[in-house]
């Protein structure tokens, strides 16, 4: 098991380091000046210019990439260009969050979307799986920062059943603070994973064993929960960190609209200030993130199927 | 018109959450103020850049100097005490000296302040080694000594009869202790500290500043204790967290129509606006075809109405005749020039115009702007008016960072400019008309993108006239001058002024009224009152 | 089966086809069904709520909603269909050129499609349309640089299996050269899935452009696109919420009408897909 996780890692390295070079380089093909964002617009040449001095940025590109690279080997992730408060400060002000928003939206989609996909796969074609069918397509057809504008319209300012936006103080607040962001992705999410659900359902319970058990008679309910669900898990679990791995980058609609921070926050307003330091740090945790959740999902195939255990 | 908008929003119980309901979270502690910003910047105030950093430096710090509160000093006579009790300047205007106030303490028990401290501060602004924002606006400074442990003299290099206005009332110039920020380093910027009315409590990257209030302020204690400057990037989030009572102050949106909305959403809402706020001014590049032809740019002229820009954004926009807003000293109104300088909107007239430089059908121009939503606004309705003089911009919108860079590289034909100047007569002007700050392709020139002055001739002589004016009135009639000799040749189009707008729930009572003066103002007369 | 037939027996994809049909009608006649110029602005009318002269009302330029989601049809359309478009193709051609040769080309192929499905389509789009600029043609290639890799997987594992079959062998055999191959016994095969996931992606496309836009990355001001409008709706909510209401609904239609198609196919099509 160890070795395998090893190899796995091993084997990410290379990919990991091919995507930090296609950033450093996407990154200096951006028109746009940090020294001049830093310094404001009625800088100085001189001021300018020492800026970059002092950032480093007037050396050779190549020279820049070195730095880069053994900046990287040491995990120092360095400072903003834009107010030198070190990086890891930035991530640990962002990062957690983008966690946080991401765990429970995944628990709203999947505490949503699987009973919604059983329900249309066990009722195929009768009323119910088209209303569960409609209802994910629903879903699926909203954009998920438009449902968060309405859903704050209505639930929060006429309402006032949730807080318009903010993180919250103590740790009951915070969690309130993040249902209603939470319940946005996770609606969308669930679309999704209902119709993963249904189909890999769907497509176990045509299987002979499955068959077989309802030929010996079993409960429906336990074939469904003990055979077919078990079995179909394994498709679902890989939509889900595909869908995680979105949530992880993509809820910066949300974030925005919801005036949270997150990795994707701290990544959009690091490219229009053209911070370098922080656009690639950030790209290097969110790729590590990727490697992580791929390897928990590879172990958790192995979790539901051990016959994958090599 | 407004009951098919009802039947759709003000179905909601919007009152009962809301405005003057008093059932606001903010009311708990203090105060809030929402500004349009991502995360905090930096608190040094000789380093930011974000307006939202801005206002919680105003409140953390001094300068020597102040206006009124609430209004920008149009004249040296117009400028109050504050770190410093009274000053003097020699008759040239070219040495100035400033006599401290006495007992002044640093928050977070650094010691009193004095005349170290200010030369200090000061000393950093003119070191050219050392970084700091709009470093332009202190190269008149010569020296700075510190004569006794309260009086600090300034030499500069030319006269300046403003020299409180065009330096000491400036972010960068307010003063900070020697040691604590020396100490600190970088750190200062989370960290600051400063002899203001507020100090900085909690500080969240990524959601605001907790202020809270200096008991030991030289001016008393600010009345409410707390302030919390949060910082909330999304319109609609900080608009909707407003209207909710969450918070008591929000940044307001620079689109059109935003103000009035606003208004007839919810009457009681009182609004803080600055006049004239940020000076738009549009940017013609005389080295380009066809703009390099006189006639053209008195076309393009006479397509734009000033006016119905302004009139879309309600009270927040004031028309522009020359490049300096009406309020200032040194600006020009229509009334007091003569005819031909006055361009009225005539769309007619200026397809007669293009039809003499030989263009009878109209001309094409290309040219970008920013996304940010006062630049594309703007922008865009001055394209629709171009377009009904048979000028056809073809506009590109680009991100903020990339129309800086690329402006700075002289690639853009017509490049609108939104600044915000002191009142200074000469500064816009020598930033951006002067020979000496002419763009250039390796972006290693400044903010004349029109090329005037050195594509033709330009203002040069007259402003250098001014400069070496010691006083006051004489100076404001030569930059009148100066508008003039802009108004003739039209190197840059003077398009609205826009002011800077606090929406504020009445529960709160900012203590003077706000008038004009820059993006951010003290809160320390603030009281609740509701 | 006949005609007739589909249509009885599949009544929800026949209708979403109509609706697409409809749709790219609006789309072309746009022009000619739009009751204003969709750009022209008049101060004076900023902010109506809808009438019989405006019939989803004036934004806060006064340019009129209805003909701004009409022309607004055009772009979401068109890009909708031309980033995935650009992208199957593309990857189709990677996909099959790494299942059918193998061996380094496939190790290649394989890294490529890896490291760029290292990126969720929404990261890919934010930086590569910060990487080109904001505007029509800068999205369509983030999108279509987004989608590339799924395209190629799917074409891949279809030329895999394909490949082995023994009249691939047979037919090199007897001369016929690579390109034959591919394009008389690879392309049909792999064409079938690629399709059903080009309208599934169509639908995603539609979405992120809206996205992309309310991000300040997407379509640009003063061309309409359903995306824009919303981030500029939603701006001027409370000047008049009909400009989000509007373009929303359209989006959602839009959606609705290419998932319901797309599942219509696959069904058709029988399909199986472990996307």
């Amino acid at each position: 098991m160890l070795r395998t996780i090893g190899q796995r890692l091993a084997d990410s390295v290379p990919t990991l380091l091919l995507v930090v070079t296609l950033v450093f380089l996407a990154l200096r093909l951006l028109p746009g000046d940090p020294a001049l964002v830093a310094l404001g617009e009625n800088a100085t040449p001189d001021q300018l210019d020492l800026f970059r001095h002092r950032m480093g940025l007037d050396i050779p590109l190549w020279r820049q990439y070195l730095v880069f690279l053994k900046d990287l080997a040491t995990l120092n992730f360095g400072t903003s260009f834009m107010n030198q408060i070190p990086i890891l400060d930035l991530l640990a002000a962002s990062l957690p969050y983008t966690l946080a928003l991401t765990a429970a939206a995944t628990a709203v989609g999947v505490a949503l979307g699987v009973p919604l996909g059983v329900l249309a796969a066990t009722r195929r074609g009768r009323t119910a799986d088209t209303v569960a069918r409609l209802l994910a397509l629903l879903g699926f057809t909203v954009p998920d920062f438009y449902l968060a504008a309405l859903l704050l319209i209505w639930l929060a300012l006429g309402w006032g059943w949730f807080p318009i936006n903010g993180l919250g103080e103590s740790l009951p607040d915070q969690l309130y603070h993040l249902v209603l962001p939470a319940v946005t992705l996770g609606v969308v999410k669930a679309a999704f994973i209902s119709r993963l659900t249904r189909s890999a359902l769907l497509d176990v319970l045509g299987r002979d064993y499955v068959r077989t058990a309802w030929a010996k008679g079993a409960q429906a309910g336990r074939v469904i929960y003990r055979h077919a669900l078990r079995n179909a898990l394994l498709p679902v679990a890989t939509g889900l960190s595909v869908s995680i791995l979105s949530t992880l980058s993509g809820s910066v609609a949300i974030e925005l609209i919801f005036g949270r921070p997150g990795l994707g926050s701290l990544l959009i307003g690091a490219i229009e200030t053209r911070d370098y330091p922080v656009i690639q740090a950030d790209l290097v945790v969110f790729a590590v993130l990727v490697v992580a959740v791929n390897l928990a999902m590879d172990l958790l195939a192995v979790a539901i199927d051990p016959r994958l255990r090599t | 018109m407004n009951i098919a908008r009802r039947s759709i929003l003000g179905g909601l119980p919007m009152a009962a959450a809301g405005l003057l309901g008093g059932t606001a979270r903010a009311a708990e502690g203090g105060m809030s103020i929402a500004l349009s910003a991502r995360a905090v910047g930096t608190l040094d105030p000789t380093k930011t850049v974000l307006g939202a950093d801005n206002w919680a430096c105003r409140q953390i710090f001094d300068t020597l100097v102040v206006p009124q509160d609430g209004t920008f000093a149009i004249t040296p006579a117009e400028f109050k005490p504050s770190l410093a009790q009274s000053w003097d300047s020699s008759a040239d205007a070219r040495t100035w000296t400033f006599h401290l106030r006495q007992n002044v303490l640093w928050q977070k028990d650094q010691g009193e302040m004095t005349s170290e401290d200010v030369a200090f501060s000061f000393g950093r602004l003119i070191d050219p080694k050392v970084v700091v924002s709009n470093k332009v606006l202190y190269a008149n400074i010569a020296t700075v000594e510190a004569v006794d442990k309260y009086t600090v003299r300034f030499t500069l290099n030319r006269p300046d009869p403003l020299f409180c206005g065009s330096s000491v009332y400036t972010m960068s110039a307010n003063i900070v202790p020697k040691r604590a920020y020396t100490e600190r380093g970088d750190a200062f910027g989370q960290d600051p500290v400063g002899s203001g009315a507020y100090q900085t409590e909690k500080l969240e990257l990524n959601k605001g500043v907790t202020l809270r209030g200096f008991d030991k302020h030289f001016a008393g204690a600010p009345v409410v204790k707390q302030l919390q400057v949060l910082y909330v990037l999304d319109t609609t989030a900080r608009t909707l967290a407003f209207l909710s009572g969450q918070v008591d102050m929000i940044e307001g949106a620079r689109t059109p129509g935003w103000m009035q909305s606003m208004q007839s959403r919810k009457p009681g809402i009182k609004f803080d606006a600055t006049k004239p706020g940020s000076i738009n001014t549009l940017h013609l590049n005389l080295t380009r075809k066809p703009l390099d032809d006189l006639r053209v740019r008195q076309a393009i002229r006479c397509a734009i109405d000033s006016q119905s820009l302004a009139n879309a954004y309600g009270a927040m926009g004031a028309p522009m005749w020359g490049v300096s807003p009406t309020d200032f000293a040194g600006s020009v109104s229509t009334d007091s020039l003569p005819p031909e300088l006055r361009y009225p909107y005539d769309p007619e007239r200026a397809k007669k115009l293009l039809a003499d430089a030989g263009y009878p059908t109209g001309v094409a121009i290309s040219a970008f702007t920013s996304q940010r939503e006062d630049y594309s606004a703007i922008m865009l309705m001055v394209q629709e008016q171009l377009r009904k003089a048979n000028i056809n911009l073809n506009l590109k919108i680009i991100d903020h960072t990339s129309m800086q860079n690329d402006n700075r590289r002289d690639l853009n034909s017509m490049a609108m400019e939104s600044s915000s100047y002191p009142p200074v007569p000469t500064q816009a002007l020598l930033q951006q008309l002067s020979s000496g700050a002419v763009v250039k392709s390796d972006s290693t020139g400044g903010g004349n993108y029109s090329h005037y002055g050195v594509a033709m001739p330009g203002v040069d002589t007259l402003l250098e006239k001014a400069l070496d004016e010691p006083d006051f009135t004489k100076r404001a009639a030569l930059c009148q001058d100066v508008e003039r000799q802009v108004l003739r040749d039209l190197p840059d189009i003077g398009l609205l002024t826009l002011s800077y707008v606090i929406a504020r729930n009445p529960r709160i009572d900012v203590g003077y009224p706000v008038q004009s003066g820059y993006a951010y103002w003290p809160l320390r007369r603030a009281k609740i009152v509701a | 089966m006949t005609a007739t037939a589909v249509l009885l027996r599949r009544p929800v994809g026949t209708l979403a086809a109509i609706v697409l049909v409809l749709l790219v009608l609006v789309a072309i006649f746009a022009p000619a069904l739009s009751p204003y110029d969709p750009l022209t602005q008049s101060v004076m009318q900023a902010n109506l709520a809808p009438s019989a002269a405006h019939w989803f009302g004036t934004d806060q330029f006064g340019r009129d909603v209805f003909s701004r989601v009409l022309t607004g049809t055009r772009s979401s359309l068109l890009l909708g269909t031309i980033s995935p478009a650009i992208a199957a193709i593309a990857g189709c051609a990677l996909g099959i050129l790494g299942g059918y040769f193998g061996g380094v080309t496939d190790r290649v192929v394989g890294r490529a499609i890896d490291l760029l499905l290292c990126f969720p389509e929404l990261l890919l789009g934010i930086l590569v349309s910060a990487a080109l600029g904001p505007g029509f043609w800068e999205l369509v290639a983030a999108l279509g640089l987004a989608f590339l890799p799924r395209f190629a997987r799917i074409a891949r594992a279809s030329t895999l299996s394909v490949r082995r079959e023994p009249y691939i062998e047979a037919s090199l055999s007897v001369g016929c050269r690579h390109a034959l191959v591919i394009w008389r016994h690879v392309l049909p095969n792999v064409s079938g899935p690629i399709m059903v996931v080009l309208t599934l992606w169509v639908a995603t496309a539609i979405r992120l452009e809206a996205t992309l836009s309310f991000l300040g990355l997407g379509t640009q001001a003063p061309a309409p696109s359903w995306g824009n409008i919303i981030r500029d709706g939603l701006n001027n909510l409370f000047g008049s919420p009909w400009p989000i209401i509007s373009a929303g609904i359209a989006i959602s239609v839009t959606v609705l009408a290419f998932n319901l198609f797309g599942d219509a196919v696959r069904d058709l099509l029988d399909v199986e897909l472990d996307e």
